[in-house]
């Protein structure tokens, strides 16, 4: 059944030529989480006396902010791009076309795409607070929370690039290494600007 | 009773899905159906297809729903074959 419904989508996305940008808004925004809650972060780790919540709080907030943005950005401009090329293949086809899989397609995707744009950083956001909820519920985790933290972010970003890397079919952990130099100047960059 | 075996339909279809794969989702629609299509004339949207379903007993009604579900148009039927098994006079 779940097959059967995930066959059925991958065949909804395929038609509507997005299965291709479902992946690459995942790992796009995903990336843009992970990247903005490293600065958030850094910005934290720089301050002096910020309590724990507070760091916890703004990147709840931040993460919920891009969730909202990726779904409602992504499904405005996506349903737009459906709806126009049902339209032209409507007039091709000289048909309606609303007992087609194509015309569920345009409703559908649009709808996937938004998700895949929207969960994906907040996923990460929420995957680089664990360390902090972890330390918030009193768990000794041997490092500072804002540190394990900033290890989560780098962690998933490398990891964002490992997938790229395959994507690509070059190498894993060259690819990797590349996402992590674009956090390291990111950082560098913080620094600067923290101690400017 | 009286069995479509053969027929041969005009249709346009959009370019997605690929005639292989819409090709295949007819011939699913039954056991033993066997399904050709030939592509009669082809624009940057769509295409014509002659398309021939041979089987047992086909069921039209099934087939001109998978065409109107893969976004395709039946124009026309262009040729039917029925066998009647039954032998009222025999």
């Amino acid at each position: 059944m779940r097959r059967k419904l995930g066959k059925r989508l991958h065949s909804l996305l395929r038609l509507s030529g997005t299965h291709g940008i479902v992946r690459r808004y995942a790992v796009v925004n995903g990336f843009d989480g992970a990247l903005t809650m490293l600065g958030m972060l850094l910005g934290f780790y720089i301050s002096a006396d910020i309590q724990l919540l507070t760091v916890i709080n703004a990147c709840l907030g931040v993460s919920v902010a891009l969730a909202v943005s990726g779904v409602s950005s992504a499904y405005i401009s996506e349903s737009a791009e459906q709806q126009q090329a049902l339209e032209v293949l409507r007039g091709a086809m000289v048909s309606d076309m609303a007992d087609s899989a194509h015309h569920r397609a345009a409703r559908v995707a649009p709808v996937l795409v938004a998700l895949a744009n929207g969960l994906s950083p907040l996923l990460m956001g929420l995957l680089i607070m664990l360390p902090l909820w972890l330390a918030h519920l009193g768990l000794d985790l041997g490092v500072a929370p804002v540190e394990a933290a900033l290890a989560t972010a780098l962690l998933l970003i490398f990891l964002l690039g490992v997938f790229l890397g395959r994507i690509r079919g070059s190498s894993l952990l060259l690819s990797g290494l590349l996402t992590l130099l674009i956090a390291g100047i990111t950082s560098l960059v913080i620094f600067l600007l923290g101690a400017a | 009773m009286a069995r479509i075996t053969q027929l041969v339909l005009d249709i346009l279809k959009p370019h997605h899905p690929p005639l292989p794969e819409f090709t295949r989702q007819l011939a699913e629609l039954h056991a033993g159906l066997r399904v050709t299509a030939e592509v009669v004339e082809i624009d940057d949207r769509t295409a014509t297809l002659s398309v021939l379903c041979e089987g047992e007993n086909i069921d039209l009604e099934m087939i001109t729903e998978a065409i109107s579900d893969m976004g395709g148009s039946l124009h026309s039927i262009d040729k039917v074959q029925v066998i009647n098994d039954n032998s009222k006079h025999g």
